[in-house]
């Protein structure tokens, strides 16, 4: 029975115990039917019996008159000759009715010529006493009457054996049949006895105790109990329900091992704002209990500050709407708080929250150290600004004053002198400038959009104008995709790529500048900007896009080098990436994509 | 230098002595050299529009054509005399003009908001700061006849 499902093996028992019981009452119905066909026969040849004794006493009746009347011919004798006659008739008559068989047949037709024999003898005895009046004297009549007789009574007494004998064959059969039924039927209930008590063993040993002690498993896994898993072994249902109960153990272990270890801290809190289960986080991260954490509303342990915001957040749990990193302050022991980041999911069938708190209070001090910097360095930005230009403004100003009004009274080499000073201030300011518009892009939130690459360009190459007089430069500017970007930043890029390209091509005749894209395998698409200009020596590609790397000299070309900085800066923060190719004097390729979801930004200071 | 007899074309509010005499240098060469009234901070700017402290006896209704307004000023910030100029519907009307070290742009932001009419980032290249000097000078005192005020 091992590979036996308990079904298969019910179905089974079930059959056979119809079969055995089926099997008991067609048998003893066959025992029923057969003694009842055997008792039948013995009842025809009692009928039989009965008739041929009629048909013995009939002619005994005629004989016993006959000689009476023959010995005294006194006709009152004749009466029982007569009855006797009529009787023997009607027995005659009854018994032909009920023989069927051949036998029987012949001993009737031997009994009836033999007393047909004695009837006609007696009835010649009887006309010569009629006639005579006298009674009958000679004995050799009487003699010959007696012979005839005894031949009718040897046929009948035949008769009556053969009918005798077979009455006791019927009746035997009859007993036998009857035996054998009810033999049949002993062992046929007996069968289905046997059959019954298997069923029932098996039901109580292999089905009833196994679920039990399974439903006993069950209980204990649900209440956190290990549990003894001990038909694991069996093939069929009850196996496959115990293994699936080990099974289920060994996930639920799992689970119990994740909830214990995890540092993030589980909680399933129910629509009535009071925990009713927690992991043991809980108390690693506070110092508080879990039998603490579930025993009052959990409102007590958030942040007086924050509390209107958490039950607001329950509010919108208890609707049926989804936390994703809703932030809140918990209590510790010491008094001091915890921040944390929350991620809920309500089931309102059950009325319960499943929550999952990370700890972000370092993260949370690290981003307020970081806005403090920012404004720190926002205001260090600004007073730069103001106060590192104004002495610039001074010194230019002054010196252009002195260039203007005092001209004739300086000497060429003293105005040179002063031509030097007003270019460095300038170039001061530039530099100051840039570094700035570098140091504000990186605090600027991404203004993201759908914005034409094309218009970006072209807006661009507008404010380059200056640049471009009394250069030849071809431009090859192709249809540009749109992009999603910060229009402003974009533009910026494109300035300092178009701004680079133009100015290290100045020593070519004719200057060719070339905008475009191409698609990537991976399906990116990467934008580029390609000049024939001066370009550079691949080994010093790495500083490229450093603040203030320059890997020309700043008397072959002007610049702050902030400009390719910037737009790596700028690219970055679009969550693309920026690169170069180039050899000296054949040109140079600036190459960038723009990723699809901008990298970690702080969050806007208060 | 110094105060003017009579009405006052452009008040200069200054704290910078560089600065100063760098906008007065440009407005002498353009032209504008006359009915300058330099303040040299926020206070005084509102002193002197308002007819208040040392210049209690200016009469008050004798507004300048146009301010030049620095931004960072001690003691009362640029932004905040562009604020009691622009609420107080007397001087509401008064054409302001922003001159600003950076391109800082919520100073810009913040200046339009408060009803400023134009700004000038101060440049460190002298002759750019004396083209706009003078294309302002153009614009507001020639061009731009504020509106009769009738009011006080």
């Amino acid at each position: 029975m091992r590979h036996w499902s308990l079904v298969a093996q019910a179905r089974l028992l079930l059959i056979l115990g119809w079969a055995a019981v089926v099997a008991a009452v067609v048998v003893s119905g066959y025992g029923a039917w057969a003694a009842k066909d055997s008792y039948l026969r013995a009842d025809a040849e009692r009928q039989i019996e009965l008739a041929n004794k009629g048909v013995l006493v009939g002619m005994i009746n005629q004989e016993t008159g006959l000689r009476a009347y023959l010995n005294t011919a006194d006709p009152i004798f004749l009466e029982a000759y007569v009855v006797g006659a009529a009787q023997t008739q009607s027995a005659m008559k009854d018994l032909a009715a009920e023989v069927s068989d051949a036998q029987l047949e012949g001993e009737l037709a031997n009994s009836r010529a033999t007393a047909a024999s004695w009837q006609s003898w007696a009835a010649g005895q009887k006309a010569s006493v009629d006639a005579s009046a006298a009674p009958l004297t000679d004995v050799r009549q009487a003699e010959a009457g007696k012979l005839l007789f005894d031949a009718f009574r040897r046929a009948n007494d035949h008769l009556q054996a053969t009918v005798d004998a077979t009455v006791g064959v019927a009746i035997a059969d009859a007993r036998a049949g009857q035996r054998l039924g009810f033999g049949l039927l002993l062992v046929a209930g007996l069968i289905a006895a046997l059959i019954l008590a298997a069923l029932g063993w098996t039901l109580i040993t292999r089905t009833l105790r196994p679920i039990a002690s399974l439903a006993a498993n069950a209980r204990d896994l649900a209440a956190g109990r290990p549990a003894a898993l001990g038909v694991s072994n069996r093939s069929d249902e009850l196996g496959d329900l115990s293994r699936a109960l080990a099974a289920w153990q060994a996930a639920a272990k799992d689970r119990d091992h994740m909830f214990a270890l995890s540092d993030d801290v589980f909680a399933v809190a129910g629509f009535d704002g009071v925990f009713k289960t927690v992991n043991p986080a809980w108390e690693r991260m506070t110092g508080i209990t879990a039998a603490e954490f579930t025993s009052r509303p959990y409102l007590d342990f958030v942040h007086p500050d924050d509390r209107a915001s958490t039950m607001a957040e329950g509010s919108k749990l208890a609707e049926g709407v989804k936390t994703i990193s809703f932030r809140n302050r918990y209590v510790c022991k010491d008094g001091s708080y915890r921040w944390l980041d929350w991620t809920a999911v309500p089931v309102q069938g059950e009325e319960l929250i499943y929550c999952v708190g990370r700890d972000v209070t370092d993260q949370q001090s690290a981003e307020e150290a970081i806005r403090t910097l920012n404004k720190e360095l926002e205001a260090f930005s600004y007073s730069v600004s103001h106060d590192l230009r104004a002495p610039l403004r001074a010194i230019h100003g002054f010196v252009r004053i002195l260039l203007e009004d005092y001209a004739p009274d300086l000497q060429a080499e003293a105005r040179r002198y002063l031509d030097l000073v007003a270019a460095n201030a300038q170039q001061m300011g530039r530099l100051v400038d840039d570094l700035l518009q570098f140091s504000r892009m990186g605090r600027q939130p991404l203004n993201k959009q759908r914005v034409s690459a094309s218009a970006l360009v072209r807006r661009a190459l507008e404010q380059l104008q200056p640049a471009l007089e009394g250069r030849a430069v071809e431009f090859d500017i192709s249809d540009l995709p749109a992009v999603d970007g910060d229009p402003g930043l974009l533009q910026q890029v494109f300035l300092n790529l178009l701004g680079n390209a133009i100015k290290y091509s100045k020593g070519r005749e004719t200057a060719r500048i070339q905008v475009g894209t191409r698609t990537e395998a991976t399906g990116e698409t990467v934008y580029f900007v390609k000049d024939n200009g001066a370009g550079f020596d691949m080994q010093y590609a790495h500083k490229l896009f450093g603040v203030f790397q320059r890997l020309h000299r700043a008397e072959e070309y002007e610049g702050t080098g902030v400009g390719l900085a910037l737009a790596h800066g700028i690219i970055s923060k679009h969550g693309g990436r920026i690169w170069a190719e180039a050899a000296v004097d054949k040109g140079a390729t600036f190459f960038f994509t723009l990723g699809g979801a901008p990298t970690w930004e702080l969050k806007a200071a208060a | 230098m110094g105060i003017e007899s009579g009405s006052v074309d452009i008040l200069l509010v200054e704290d910078n002595p560089n600065d100063a005499e760098l906008a007065l240098h440009a407005f002498r060469k353009n032209k504008l050299t006359n009915k300058i009234h330099l303040v040299r901070d926020g206070a005084e700017a509102l002193e002197f529009i308002f007819a208040t402290g040392q210049y209690a006896g200016r009469d008050v209704a004798d507004h300048p054509k146009v301010i030049l307004l620095d931004l960072k000023l001690p003691k009362v910030d640029g932004l905040e005399v562009l604020r009691r100029v622009k609420e107080d519907p007397t001087t509401k009307s008064i054409p302001v003009v922003m001159l600003t070290s950076s391109r800082e742009e919520r100073d810009i932001v913040e200046g339009y908001r408060l009803g400023v009419n134009s700004y000038i980032v101060k440049p460190v290249e002298f002759e750019q700061f004396t083209n706009s000097v003078r294309e302002l000078g153009m614009y507001w005192l020639l061009l731009n006849r504020p509106p009769v005020d009738k009011a006080a």
